[in-house]
């Protein structure tokens, strides 16, 4: 016991530090983003800026609504697939989890099937029937394929939930006369609310980090997500110089980082499941 | 119904690899092995599959190391544990761009503050061409894509589930910390840390987003991926390669996942 005491000070003084390693970027992302241009490419530099501006964040906003429509974008598409997911993925996951249908059990291996499926493969096929449909590059020719690919892991997640359930709830409930739907919206469902929200954090993750997809089915500037609309802005180069670019990164953490501050328990669920994904 | 979403597109894409097609008609079969041939012999596709194999050895290994470590302290301290567990999982909460884009500023030759600390302390001559260098790049990728020390959070779940009596009971034997993390912290650990490095090998062949934000696969290919090339090729319109590389990169994934797997069943039974 006494051991494990004497180690406590070293451990606090390493983990500081690797806070602090971690935080590093960042503290020198803010610092870039309060100097002036003229400290950030100075010869001599200064750790600390003299001159302390906020002029990069009134430019972000002089450039008019680039930003903000990158974020509003990445808003509506993971809201969205938040809801169609969430919807499908609680019904599908009730049905496989407490239903058992004929045939459920193979069901589930092939979704465990298209779980550990890498996307690239998906990507050509996506694109030619997006070019068919006339959808491509278009919000809707993102959002599909995204509900499509995140829709087996969510639907895992709630087979899990709802498999740990009593049946004999809802043959008690028939016998009193409740349909179906009901069963499910009454009494399933509200007990199933700890990985509804695992599903949404987790969806909700999914779609803010995602790149792939997005660099290719929805590559104008108009419908850009958060990712690939960040990447446009960094094609610019000079115009965008490092000042605004580390404005800009900073606000465009925001919206990540307040659900984190909200859900922090579920978000770590969410990411710790999200491990699993297939892409 | 739902299935046939993903279900589909798998099955038609494995037909294409033998298929000649441009994005709006296909002629079924008609290439046999020939795209097969053609992603074999073209220099660009071994570059990336020694590039992502290489990247992936790495990474993988110095990922777990750091995320043991981070991991084991988390395990072990007593104070604050809590904060320190936020703050270390903040990379992880940034949208993945924006975490690279910060390297990119940083590591910037002429102002990147990286460079301007190695000249004040009188490393001047360290101070290189980070990301556009053939001979650092690679470096550079496997140390930005380190910021947040590897999948701890994953390896802390199964760190906190091992039973503090035998921690107890190795200390009234007078157990070294070091004797105590050989002979019970890792064999406890064995499950979880299979399954997390073989998640870690699988991502680190994915590895796509920091060349996108970073190098776009340069200089001269010193940095392109597998991932990278099915992107590359995607947006040249070559359907048909993309495809292709597409296909052996989940043979790949396939066969080192289960490489992985294997190697832990072995080592599980020497002991």
């Amino acid at each position: 016991m006494r051991e494990g005491r004497r180690g406590q000070p070293a451990l606090v003084i390493t983990l500081s530090l690797l806070c602090f390693l971690t935080f590093l970027p960042f503290i020198w992302v803010v610092l870039t983003a309060v100097k002036p241009n003229s400290e950030i490419y100075a010869l001599d530099k200064q750790i600390l800026p003299r001159h302390p501006t906020l002029v990069h964040f009134r430019k972000v906003f002089d450039r008019g609504d680039q930003l903000p429509r990158f974020v509003l974008n990445t808003l509506v598409y993971s809201v969205v697939t938040i809801v169609a997911v969430g919807i499908l993925s609680a019904m599908a996951g009730y049905a496989l989890g407490l239903l058992r249908f004929r045939g459920s059990g193979l069901f589930v291996h092939l979704m465990l099937v298209l779980l550990s499926v890498p996307w690239v493969i998906l990507m050509v096929p996506i694109l030619m029937f997006e070019f068919r449909l006339g959808i491509w590059n278009t919000r809707e020719g993102l959002i599909l394929p995204y509900v499509a690919l995140f829709l087996p892991l969510a639907i895992w997640i709630m087979r899990g939930t709802f498999l740990t359930m009593p049946r004999e709830l809802g043959q008690a409930a028939r016998i009193d006369g409740a349909g179906e739907l009901r069963v499910f919206w009454r009494i399933y469902l509200p007990m199933a609310r700890g990985g509804l929200a695992t599903v949404v954090l987790l969806t909700f993750i999914q779609v803010w980090n995602e790149v792939l997809l997005a660099s290719t089915l929805a590559i104008h500037p108009e419908i850009a997500n958060i990712n690939t609309g960040l990447r446009m802005l960094q094609d610019e180069g000079q115009a965008f110089a490092f000042g605004t670019l580390s404005a800009v990164i900073l606000l465009a953490m925001i919206p990540t980082l307040v659900v984190f501050v909200l859900l922090q328990r579920h978000y770590v669920r969410g990411v710790s499941e999200g491990a699993f994904a297939g892409f | 119904m739902l299935l046939a979403f993903i279900a589909y597109p798998i099955v038609y894409s494995f037909f294409l690899t033998f298929s000649r097609f441009t994005i709006r008609d296909v002629k079924w079969f008609a290439a046999g092995l020939d795209n097969y041939r053609g992603v074999i012999v073209d220099p660009d596709f071994l570059t990336a599959l020694s590039f992502t194999l290489s990247y992936t050895v790495v990474w993988v290994a110095l990922s777990m190391g750091c995320a043991l470590l981070v991991g084991v302290l988390l395990q072990q301290v007593r104070v604050g544990s809590t904060f320190f567990r936020g703050m270390l999982f903040l990379p992880t909460v940034v949208p993945v761009t924006m975490g690279f884009l910060m390297f990119q500023w940083i590591l910037d030759p002429a102002n990147g503050i990286l460079n301007y600390v190695l000249k004040e302390i009188g490393l001047g001559g360290l101070a290189l061409n980070w990301l556009s260098d053939r001979g650092t790049v690679f470096g550079s990728m496997v140390a930005v894509t380190l910021w947040g020390f590897g999948p701890w959070i994953l390896l802390l779940a199964g760190l906190l589930a091992i039973p503090k009596e035998l921690y107890e009971a190795a200390r009234v034997d007078g157990a070294s910390p070091a004797r105590e993390f050989l002979y019970i912290t890792l064999p406890q650990l064995r499950p979880t840390l299979m399954v997390v490095t073989t998640l870690q090998v699988i991502a680190g062949l994915k590895i796509f987003v920091p060349i996108y934000v970073l190098t776009s696969g340069g200089p001269a290919n010193a940095s392109l991926s597998l991932y990278f090339l099915v992107f590359q090729k995607i947006n040249q319109y070559k359907l048909a390669y993309a495809t292709t590389v597409g296909w052996v990169f989940t043979a790949i994934v396939t066969a080192v996942a289960i490489a992985t797997a294997m190697a832990f069943r072995v080592r599980r039974d020497d002991a």
